[in-house]
């Protein structure tokens, strides 16, 4: 399982990528909706403060709206327009947060103007920001602080009084500090920054660690449910596999024996036969699926040494060469060279085996079937090519699959539909691919193997210098 | 590309009202009221003690002005220093003479906080008089007068329209009370007009308030 999930690391980070992607855009969408709510909440605050606070400019005894009742409302309006528009029409984007951070320090600005600069409406700066945190975005914060220090820069210096200071120059003459007074203001807003970007980025980085387990989650679940799933199909197969000679070799015994006494001996012997046949299948199907199983588990121990692949070719052609003839067909070793590797020698005759064995199954009768070897410094190449049947492309990768026949060869075919799985399960395990080719008619089989297995650099030096060029 | 430019020029535009708005705002806030023209000399027909021992200070308020809730503030932050070195009077003008405009006069913020504050008398000033002959005109404008009854400084002792704060008529009025001596002698008054605009142009051209009897 663990070196399924390295394999698909890729998978998983993009996974991971666009689960972070959602969470964080579900959070900023969130985010927006509160600040809907609280621009809206200041902007009412701003009507209230200005008509609890100045209703009324006077004349003597006559009277008129104050401008802060129209600036609270003309103002608050003009403040918040663009991000409530952004907040419906942009939900969660990186302009609709940063419109938000630049409304909410205005919102400062203006509440602080608005309550005759009271010390305690200074704290909407430091409280907004804390707000503006929610977005775990430390950009936004930049923005909102960029606004602050404008806003106190340009008062400085076009109304220095404003920040908190009065012009020494006028007073006493001396330097006057109150241009550079907002330098301390920012200061603080940045001290402030400081803790709420670090948070930010803390949580973010939370966020990214939570995503990428949950992506590994949803694999190993996914992989969890495809073993399941794999593991269901193997069992209904193999039932169906186990049952159909079982149900022969019962069958023709139970015709055995109600028939024994009135049965002519061949009729008998008939039975047995069949019955024979049906065990031998089931044996091999037996066996066949403890091959497979061992390999799977990993529980097989790989005898690798230095061998001959032609040498192994070779024998695997004497075994099969009756079988061949009853198809007059001719097996063709095209080399004559030894192909040398590191393999298990049985392991990769049983492959040969198997590939052949399907080959005759499967070829036309008088037929050649070629195998020839390709090689170079690192790798060696096996083919194996008939003249038959041929197998349907979209079937080429899934033949490798367990109890899988092609619908070609499906019928009447034998064989316990394992084959060609065991060759691939050998083939992985020696680090190796194994493929199909086919057309209508002609098909190619080849398996590829690393010439040297896992062997150190002294080895491989060692072993290269023998090997004649 | 269309949607992004008109999406910029928006955020463009938005930002641009929201200086100007800001800024009209700015401006109102320091933007001072009238200034008059002051005796230079304690006006021999106040009801007020005249100054003697220690210098005298006078602030004028108009009852509805918002502004005046910062210059109270802050006057009572300056005799908090000063403590007893300096008499100080708030002359409350009622909006009129019935029994609601005289209540109105005293039920308010600046009467409630001057009448809690050490060192500080808060009167009425009936039709102005007193106001008039100090020739005040702004609501928070202050009139401070040594102890031989020259006037020292006059103007606000708020940096803008209803913000408390340092400014420069309070460093003013403490520096004279102190050191006795003073580096100006005039600062913007940010408040409402205590009379109808008439009445503000007639003594910003430099006219003059009639003679009057005393206040109550």
């Amino acid at each position: 399982m663990q070196n399924i999930l390295e394999f698909n690391k890729d998978k998983t980070s993009l996974r991971a990528r666009q689960l972070f992607q959602d969470n964080s855009r579900l959070l900023y969408t969130s985010v927006d909706k509160t600040f809907l709510f609280l621009l809206l909440f200041q902007w009412a605050g701003a009507i209230t403060c200005s008509l609890m606070i100045s209703p009324l400019a006077w004349e003597g005894a006559s009277s008129s709206i104050h401008l802060h009742v129209w600036t609270a409302l003309l103002l608050g309006a003009v403040i918040n327009v663009l991000p409530l528009i952004l907040i419906f029409v942009l939900p969660g984007e990186a302009i609709t947060r940063h419109a938000i951070a630049f409304a909410q320090m205005t919102w400062s600005a203006f509440l602080i103007h608005l309550s005759g600069g009271r010390v305690e409406t200074h704290f909407h700066i430091f409280g907004s920001l804390a707000f503006l945190a929610f977005y775990k975005d430390w950009r936004v914060l930049i923005t909102a602080t960029a606004v602050t220090a404008v806003d106190h820069i340009v008062r400085s210096f076009y109304w220095p009084e404003s920040v908190y200071g009065i012009n020494y120059q006028i007073v006493y003459g001396s330097l006057s500090s109150a241009n550079w007074r907002w330098l301390e203001h920012v200061i603080w807003v940045l001290f402030c920054d400081t803790f709420l970007i670090y948070s930010c980025l803390k949580g973010t980085n939370e966020l990214r660690e939570l995503t990428k387990r949950q992506s590994q989650l949803e694999e190993t679940s996914r992989l969890a449910e495809a073993a399941n799933q794999a593991k269901s199909a193997f069992l209904a197969n193999m039932s169906h596999e186990l049952r159909t000679p079982m149900h022969g070799i019962l069958s023709y015994a139970r015709f055995g024996q109600t028939k024994i006494d009135f049965s002519p001996k061949e009729k008998i012997k008939s039975y047995f036969d069949e019955i024979h046949e049906s065990g031998s299948n089931l044996m091999n199907l037996l066996n066949d699926l403890l091959d497979l199983t061992k390999l799977e588990s990993g529980k097989v121990d790989y005898n690798m040494q230095e061998r001959d692949l032609i040498d192994v070719t070779e024998g695997v052609k004497s075994e099969l060469v009756m079988l061949a003839n009853e198809k007059d067909l001719t097996i063709e070793i095209l080399n004559t060279e030894p192909i040398k590797g590191f393999f298990d020698q049985e392991k990769i005759g049983q492959v040969v085996r198997n590939i052949l064995s399907n080959a005759i199954k499967f070829s036309h009768r008088g037929s050649i079937i070629k195998v020839f070897y390709n090689q170079t410094e690192l790798r060696i190449r096996c083919c194996v090519l008939n003249r038959g049947v041929g197998i349907p492309q979209a079937e080429l990768e899934t033949v490798f699959d367990k109890f899988a026949q092609s619908s070609k060869t499906k019928t009447g075919s034998g064989g316990t539909g394992l084959g060609l799985a065991i060759c691939r399960e050998i083939i992985q395990q020696h680090n190796g691919m194994i493929w199909a080719e086919s057309d209508d008619t002609d098909t190619k089989f080849t398996f590829e193997l690393p010439r040297w297995q896992n062997m150190s650099t002294t080895e491989l030096n060692s072993t290269l210098s023998k090997t004649p060029a | 590309m269309l949607k992004t430019v008109g999406l910029n020029l928006g955020i463009l535009i938005w930002i641009c009202s929201i200086f100007i708005g800001m800024k009209i705002l700015y401006d109102y806030s320091k933007t001072p009221g009238p200034e008059g023209h002051s005796s230079s000399e304690w006006p021999y027909s106040s009801r007020l003690a005249k100054p003697s021992a220690r210098p005298v200070l006078i602030m004028t308020v108009h009852p509805k002005c918002p502004c005046s809730q910062a210059s109270i503030e802050e006057l009572a932050k300056i005799l908090t220093k000063v403590g007893n070195r300096i008499q100080a009077h708030v002359l409350m003008l009622p909006l009129g003479t019935s029994p609601d405009a005289l209540a109105d006069a005293k039920n308010n913020y600046v009467w409630i906080r001057g009448s809690e504050t050490p060192n500080l008398q808060m009167h009425i000033d009936y039709e102005a008089r007193e106001a008039k002959g100090f020739g005040a005109l702004v609501s928070g404008q202050v009139l401070l007068f040594s102890s031989k009854g020259k006037l020292i400084f006059q103007g606000g002792i708020t940096q803008s329209r209803g913000h408390q704060g340092d400014s420069a008529g309070h460093a003013a009025i403490v520096q004279y009370i102190e050191q006795r001596k003073i580096q100006i002698t005039k600062s913007p008054v940010f408040g409402c007009h205590l009379f109808e605009q008439a009445t503000i142009e007639h003594h910003t051209n430099g006219g003059s308030h009639a003679e009057h009897p005393g206040i109550q």
